[in-house]
């Protein structure tokens, strides 16, 4: 990949064309030369280039959602740091601190998702009212923001699958060992239930309570977090489905680059024949006009004649 | 050696050199290809490339400073005086300009002079200047390059333009050899040379222990190959349908659907394709019926989804699923079409009878054969004249040849004058007189034995018997013994040793079938890699016009227009 830099020479020649021209006008200038140039005026000069100068402000947009999947990036390598820590290496104590660290985490990057895909959308709408060619640049630069998007968040739902898929391993491994203790359990409901009535002055002991007590919450906080994983998976889903639209698939004749810049300037052929025919029917329109004028004069000579003849 | 990461990496050097912001890439029509071939629209958008222009759409293009602007450009005198006036009057905030080959000091001085606003940030040579078709095949896009059997001007300094390019990219300064039976061969491997001793600066590369070669053949050693009907998928594909840059047309298809009216064939983003472009269409069967059944697999999946987990597999495999619908649907239509076609057409008989022709050396029996085809009315027209092209230059001397009378039923078939008189212009081109080497192999004794060792076993398959000539050559060369008389160097610096890198070029185009044989010699000779090079990649068709042009205001040698009593 052998390659040739010329900058310095353009730049040297530049430099020296520059400085040519301006000994030349510096001789040709004597006091009758206007400041400014009269070719140009002044205010024209400004007030058509300040549309174009100033870029859309959908620019904004871009440069936020870039910002925005920076930081869905950097969030998600620390959620699945903590999805690590929170599988592998388990604590005594309930970690209840990690499992809420976790699902804020989850809530968070799920709510930026949902944001970036807000954004996305602000820019492919406030982008209809800009010319075709702002257009054109839009359309591209949607595709490529909402492919990224889904690529981060289809990885994202992935680690979250796979995530679930331990949690519940872990769970049917534990199922499996403590299984007799919560059988014992079982049987401890049952025996309590069922001999209600046999030996009803045992009671429940305030241990065994606390430990029926114990096993449900730990449950019902199991299912919380599985629901919440599924509800964030199913979020992600829909947006999936709304980028999908705008994404183009790759390996099709669309992903090509020749043929999109030759389907542009087809475009543009077809919109000069829209164009034309626009035309035609407006001077249709003026047929149409001058047919009516020519009704108003008849209606009101027919007036002019009744008001002669009686 | 990779031709089509050479031109990417140029690429992708561009657009990191511009830095981050939004881009705009300003091409002219033979860079537009190059880039196409090699980078895909949404590969490119990922890097912040958003808006694609052509540097002729000057007055349609708006003003948008906010983008930055990354031209690249072949350095023709058009591509500067059009760059010179978008610099007077810029429409973009930066520039960065590269042009594909070496441009002279005036025309960037022409430039320097437009750039009153200081836009301009990088002026570079980048060597891109070549259609990247595989890993190992290039073109350059030139048909007819050959007029009256001599070099047209421009096409010659353009090939030799991007011969130098290509070496460039791949940062070989070669020892260059050529064809001594053709006049053209020598002169392009003049004109290579002579660029290389003027830029000597850009040759300078690393010393390797075994110079690269550059082999410069002419096509007129070879007319047969571009005259057969192929079997292998892509060649098949080009023979029948037409390949252009990597797009077929399939308009002409009864039934098409609108998305399928023009399909991309790149090895690059199509595994399926990759996989299966050298198979033969008897594999290609029975790979598609696995991929549809694979695919049908999966839409069972798909079909189903009811609980959580399905949709989150679904959903998970969408893409790869959408992906996969898209290249079972293009490659059930292209096989589909081509199997229509070699049905419609009996191109299964036709294609035995060439090979037959061009391998064994039973005249009669051949030419007997031929006139049954002649009789059959589901052959084309064009497949005849193919046939009587093969015959006429197989059998150019032999004692009972019935050029004559062939040429006298195509004409009973209807065929054009024009049309039969290209079985002298293939003579005139490719016959005896043009040849240099031994086309038919009918005087080497190996070769004879060889035949009839095969006459005893049976051939394998009778519709790949042909090999092209471009396999004894490049045998040849690896092996160190391709004779100096007959390829002589250019320069005076000789190879001892057995070469490593070589690059093939063939004046007046390759085929897709030379392009296999390169696949596979790079694939089963150790320490060799090889790429193939033409003016243009030819079909059948795109041969019939290259081969009129070549042999346009020629006095024929043939004086009996035969076909006309």
């Amino acid at each position: 990949m052998a390659t040739r830099g010329l900058t310095e020479v353009f730049i040297l020649m530049r430099n020296n064309a520059l400085q040519s021209r301006h000994i030349f006008s510096e001789q040709t200038a004597d006091d009758r030369m206007a400041l400014m140039s009269t070719s140009l005026d002044p205010e024209l000069g400004i007030a058509s280039t300040r549309s174009s100068t100033l870029p859309p402000d959908w620019v904004d947009g871009v440069e936020e959602i870039q910002f925005e999947a920076s930081r869905i990036k950097r969030k998600m390598k620390e959620l699945s740091s903590l999805h690590d820590k929170h599988l592998n290496r388990p604590t005594l104590d309930d970690n209840v601190d990690e499992e809420h660290a976790i699902e804020i985490q989850t809530q968070e990057i799920t709510q930026m998702f949902t944001r970036c895909q807000r954004l996305v959308h602000q820019i492919s709408n406030k982008s209809q009212q800009g010319t075709a060619q702002e257009r054109k640049l839009s359309i591209n630069i949607v595709s490529s923001l909402a492919r990224m998007i889904q690529e981060m968040s289809s990885n994202f739902r992935k680690s979250q699958s796979t995530y679930l898929k331990k949690l519940k391993n872990r769970e049917e491994r534990s199922l499996q060992y403590f299984g007799p203790n919560i059988g014992a359990d079982a049987a401890l409901m049952e025996d309590l239930m069922g001999g209600d009535d046999v030996v009803y002055d045992r009671g429940f002991s305030s241990k065994q309570m606390q430990l029926v007590e114990e096993n449900t919450a730990q449950v019902q906080h199991r299912e919380k977090e599985i629901l919440q994983i599924t509800r964030s998976i199913q979020d992600l889903n829909e947006i999936f489905k709304d980028l999908s639209t705008m994404i183009v698939d790759q390996g099709s004749i669309l992903d090509r680059i020749d043929y999109n810049i030759e389907h542009a300037s087809y475009g543009v052929e077809k919109g000069l024949q829209q164009l034309q025919k626009a035309e035609k029917y407006q001077k249709k329109n003026r047929k149409m006009y001058i047919v009516m004028v020519l009704a108003v004069i008849i209606i009101l000579l027919i007036i002019i004649l009744i008001a002669t003849k009686s | 050696m990779n031709v089509i990461l050479a031109v990417k990496q140029y690429v992708s050097k561009m657009i990191e050199e511009s830095g981050p912001g939004m881009k705009v890439l300003l091409m002219d029509a033979d860079t537009t290809v190059f880039v196409s071939m090699v980078y895909a629209k949404s590969e490119i958008l990922q890097k912040e490339v958003y808006l694609f222009e052509k540097i002729d759409s000057g007055a349609s293009r708006e003003s948008m400073k906010h983008l930055k602007c990354i031209t690249f450009l072949r350095p023709t005198k058009e591509n500067v005086a059009l760059l010179a006036n978008e610099l007077k009057a810029p429409k973009y905030g930066l520039y960065y300009i590269y042009f594909s080959n070496v441009i002279s000091k005036q025309d960037v001085k022409i430039l320097a002079e437009a750039d009153d606003q200081e836009v301009v940030r990088e002026v570079q040579e980048f060597y891109g200047d070549y259609i990247a078709v595989n890993p190992h095949l290039f073109s350059l896009n030139i048909s007819n390059c050959c007029q009256s059997l001599r070099w047209a001007q421009p096409m010659l300094s353009r090939t030799a333009q991007g011969l130098t390019a290509l070496l460039l990219s791949v940062k070989k300064c070669p020892m260059i050899r050529y064809q001594n039976s053709s006049e053209m061969a020598r002169e392009l491997a003049d004109n290579v040379k002579r660029i290389i001793t003027n830029n000597a600066a850009l040759f300078e590369f690393r010393r390797t222990d075994v110079a690269p070669v550059l082999l410069i053949l002419d096509r007129r050693d070879d007319a047969v190959t571009p005259l057969l009907n192929q079997w292998t998928y892509e060649a098949m594909v080009h023979e029948v349908l037409g390949i252009e840059n990597s797009k077929i047309n399939l308009s002409k298809v009864p039934g098409i659907s609108k998305d399928l009216k023009e399909v991309l064939l790149s090895a690059e983003t199509d595994e399926f394709y990759s996989e299966n472009m050298y198979q033969s269409f008897g594999e290609i069967g029975t790979n598609i019926k696995n991929l549809m059944d694979e695919f049908q697999k999966q839409s069972k999946n798909h079909t189903k989804v009811e609980s959580i987990q399905d949709m989150k597999n679904f959903i998970e495999n969408y893409p790869q699923f959408r992906k996969m619908s898209g290249t079972v649907s293009k490659h059930v239509t292209v096989v589909s079409e081509l199997s229509r076609l070699v049905g419609l057409y009996n191109l299964l008989n036709v294609s035995e009878t060439e090979q037959e022709i061009a391998c064994q050396s039973d005249h009669s029996n051949q030419l007997q054969q031929i006139k049954v085809l002649m009789e059959n009315d589901k052959v084309r027209p064009m497949d005849l004249l193919r046939l009587v092209m093969l015959y006429a230059l197989r059998y150019e001397a032999h004692t009972n040849n019935d050029m004559v009378g062939l040429i006298d039923l195509l004409k009973r078939k209807g065929i054009s004058e024009d049309k039969r008189a290209m079985v002298h212009a293939v003579l005139e081109y490719g016959g005896r007189k043009a040849r240099g080497s031994d086309l038919f192999r009918s005087g080497d004794p190996v070769n004879i034995t060889r035949r009839i060792l095969q006459n005893l076993k049976g051939v394998e398959n009778v519709y790949t018997q042909h090999q092209p000539l471009l396999a004894s050559t490049l045998d040849q060369l690896i092996k160190g013994k391709l004779k100096e008389a007959s390829y002589p160097y250019m320069g005076a610096n000789q190879l001892k040793d057995r070469p490593q890198d070589v690059i093939v070029f063939i004046i007046g185009g390759c085929t897709y079938a030379e392009s296999k044989l390169v696949h596979t010699l790079n694939r089963t000779t150790h320490g060799v890699k090889i790429i193939l090079g033409g003016t243009t990649i030819h079909n059948f068709e795109s041969f019939l016009s290259e081969l009129s042009t070549a042999v346009k205001g020629q006095a024929t040698k043939y004086p009996a227009r035969t076909g006309r009593h």
